[in-house]
């Protein structure tokens, strides 16, 4: 005959203190709160690390590695807003970290064309040619204006919340973005003119 | 060309996407150049922004979410946020789950996939109370099993309240399993164990236990309950 024995939790052993169980609920209820955060949060994270590093595949490492980070960091981060910004300066963080692992550059920005090619099949290519330069020239924006400016591109963010969001005044992130958009101007102005004479 | 006067005005207005005070607005209706200049300033932007859009808004892979939970549940759980275990039903399942595994990677048994996928005969399941384990975990879901009446007939199913692991002992490991039990709600006793993760032999010496055994079982007709 088979022996099947139950063994339930404090019926061999004392019950668990009420702090033991206060304390697992707490932790069930963090990581609940987590995955709530998640659906939201992970698009930002994997958005941020994409505009810097051009790259599908990295963007995701990249964004995931931030949230796995803010989940160690989460008891100190459940208000929204905070969670939020710091996912951002973090996935940004990383993904220049990334960027600038040389050794990978060549494999990205060869996968990164081959990207381009995949997913605009219908631009012309003058549009992919311009996408380019554009991304180029993002890439020598100094690292603050570049953010902000990634972020007011950004479907669904006024500027109110570029603001939390970098912990910047309202004033500080207009004028970042007008500074990002007027070298980006100077940068890509010749290859509109030439665009547009073809 | 902007006229030199102009310049700088009608340049940062468009950069700012600003609307034009009357005097700009009165300038450009006069002068057809600053026009000109203005329009292609304005048609720069509108190609910088598109292009900005595109950039800034890719399509969020399918696989992030996905992929971020299984991250969660494989981090090791001195990382979570929670640093210390404070959940005994919690430890005890990562302990069975860790011996057991360790049983598992000596047999080196050959588990196929279809056993995988079938839920209903999986006699070692992983907690779905949210917490965290061990990396290893995955692999003890994979413990091969059939319907109950394909037990082998040396073992029996232990089965942990709801959501702890069920696992097959071998009848007269009763007792051991119990004072397994105990013994991990002995808090500096599950400190040390748990230190000793890397070796088999120091874990069961920890425990005065000997390895449970655990084999694939074949599987049996059903016809037969
Ligand atoms: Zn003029």
């Amino acid at each position: 005959m088979q022996e099947l024995i139950l063994i339930e939790p404090g019926s061999t052993a004392p019950k668990l203190g009420k702090t033991e169980w206060t304390r697992e609920a707490e932790h069930a209820a963090i990581r609940s709160e987590f995955e709530e955060r998640l659906a939201d949060s992970s698009g930002l994270a994997f958005r941020v690390a994409r505009g810097v590093l051009k790259n599908d595949a990295d963007a995701e490492d990249v964004a995931q590695e931030s949230l796995i980070r803010a989940f160690r960091k989460f008891a100190r981060l459940r208000d929204r807003n905070r969670f939020r910004a710091w996912l951002v300066r973090i996935s940004f963080r990383l993904a220049l970290d990334r960027l600038r692992s040389s050794k990978c550059r060549e494999l990205r920005e060869a996968e990164w064309m081959r990207e381009q090619e995949r997913s605009r099949p219908a631009n012309s290519q003058a549009s992919r040619e311009f996408q380019q330069h554009l991304e180029r020239a993002m890439e020598e924006l100094p690292e603050k204006l570049r953010l902000a400016l990634l972020l007011s591109a950004m479907e669904g963010h006024s500027l109110e919340e570029i603001a939390v969001l970098l912990s910047v005044p309202v004033g500080t992130v207009k004028s970042r973005i007008f500074f990002a958009r007027k070298q980006l101007a100077e940068k890509l102005r010749c290859f509109v003119t030439l665009t547009t004479n073809r | 060309m902007f006229c030199d006067a102009y310049n700088k005005s009608l340049t940062q207005a468009a950069a700012a996407e600003r609307e034009l005070t009357p005097a700009l607005q009165q300038h450009l209706f006069t002068c057809e150049s600053c026009r000109t200049a203005f329009a292609e300033e304005q048609s720069l932007f509108t190609a910088i922004d598109s292009s900005l859009h595109t950039v800034a808004n890719p399509e969020i892979p399918a696989t992030l979410i996905p992929r971020i939970h299984v991250a969660l549940n494989n981090m090791p759980v001195s990382e979570s946020n929670l640093s210390k275990w404070t959940s005994t039903g919690a430890l005890i399942a990562a302990a069975l789950v860790l011996f057991i595994t360790l049983n598992l990677k000596d047999r080196k048994f050959q588990n196929s996939t279809e056993n995988v996928n079938d839920q209903a005969s999986t006699q070692v399941s992983v907690s779905r109370s949210g917490h965290s384990f061990p990396p290893h975990a995955e692999s003890v879901e994979r413990v091969p099993s059939r319907k109950t009446s394909a037990i082998h007939p040396h073992t029996a199913p232990v089965a942990m309240t709801a959501n702890l692991p069920e696992v097959l002992l071998a009848p007269g490991q009763r007792e051991t399993t119990e004072r397994f039990v105990q013994a991990m709600r002995n808090e500096q006793f599950r400190d040390e164990l748990l230190a000793k993760k890397g070796s088999k032999e120091a874990v069961l010496e920890a425990l005065a236990m000997k390895p449970i055994k655990i084999e694939p079982l074949a599987p049996v007709s059903s016809t037969g309950d």
